[in-house]
């Protein structure tokens, strides 16, 4: 079957644009296309759980960092933070 | 640049995993598993429904075992277990509420009844709703944690009500899983049935592992923060 957009010149192909006649052929089906978009639905929200699981372990790094400041934290910068701001020392 | 941990590697294979079954459960379903004769395709939700209801059994087990452990001895990360596992039990318990419901429209023609197995399942969501309202709002105290540990196991109490009411009040509700083999004629229907069951275990046990890990995060880094502020650190961090 010879597709009727072939038999044109690139020029006639760039400058006009034709109606299919009769009936339209469904070229694809719309329960596989419904079936894929749901299936696209549930792993993007899979990859967000990742993302997120991902996000928890940078913090986690931090959080390891604090708590290892803390520990190296010298008895008498307890109360510190009633001095001011300028006197704290800074975690990594 | 992260630095991978084991257990990074087993949650994102879990995950994979989770994914995969998922996808393929979609397509088998709506694509291979045969149309019901009397019903059409709203039977289809039959598969989501039971399993849903089945992962909300996995959150409410996990709520009780978190739960009791905490009120055994209190620590962080039973204390955390027992919230994601409630948090999935309402995830699941939705899902259940949600789909029953339109399944209910077509078989019944009413959307809701006052039926033993729905009133219970509603009453078990609103238990683990109730676990939740008060974890957000009556803070992290240990009293508190200790309420909500007693309300994680009461609201386990209301499982078997839910699983056995169909048997023991009657009521409209079908009982299409059986130990004689079951209601569903078409080896493809139990397949997707099978598959429905191990893609909603894959999906629980992702949701609750990654809840737990983030409510422990979440619990160190306040008390982090408290600490940091007692020795007078700075708690703003470079990102």
């Amino acid at each position: 079957m010879s597709d009727p957009a072939s038999d044109q010149t690139p020029s006639d192909r760039a400058t006009t644009f034709q109606a299919v006649q009769g009936n339209q052929p469904e070229h694809y089906s719309g329960e596989v296309l419904l079936v894929s978009a749901y299936s696209l639905v549930f792993v993007i929200l899979l990859i967000w759980v990742a993302i997120s699981w991902r996000k928890v372990t940078e913090l986690r790094i931090r959080l390891d960092d604090l708590e290892r400041a803390i520990g190296a934290a010298p008895p008498k910068s307890r109360g510190a933070a009633r001095n001011g701001p300028s006197e704290r020392p800074r975690a990594p | 640049m992260i630095r991978t941990k084991p257990e990074d590697a087993g949650f994102f294979s879990l995950l994979a995993a989770t994914a995969a079954v998922l996808v393929f459960e979609i397509f088998f379903i709506f694509l291979k598993a045969p149309i019901e004769a009397r019903m059409g395709i709203v039977q289809k939700i039959f598969y989501f429904h039971v399993p849903s209801a089945y992962a909300m059994y996995i959150g409410a087990t996990a709520c009780f075992i978190g739960s009791l452990m905490y009120l055994v001895k209190s620590s962080e990360s039973t204390d955390a277990f027992a919230r994601a596992g409630a948090e999935a039990a309402v995830v699941f318990g939705s899902i259940v509420l949600t789909t029953g419901p339109l399944w209910g429209a077509k078989a019944w023609g009413t959307f809701w009844t006052w039926d033993p197995r729905l009133t219970t399942e509603l009453l078990s969501v609103l238990i683990y709703v109730a676990y939740l309202v008060l974890r957000a709002f009556a803070g992290e105290s240990t009293g508190e944690r200790r309420f909500a540990a007693a309300l994680g196991i009461l609201g386990a109490a209301n499982l078997p009500i839910i699983h056995f009411s169909v048997q023991k009040w009657g009521g409209q509700h079908p009982v299409v899983i059986t130990g004689k083999g079951g209601g569903l004629q078409h080896p493809d229907m139990k397949l997707a049935l099978a598959l429905g069951f191990l893609t909603f275990t894959l999906l629980a046990v992702s949701l609750v592992w990654a809840r737990t890990r983030l409510l422990i995060v979440q619990s160190r880094l306040q008390r982090a923060e408290e600490d940091a502020i007692d020795f007078g650190l700075d708690t703003r961090m470079e990102s």
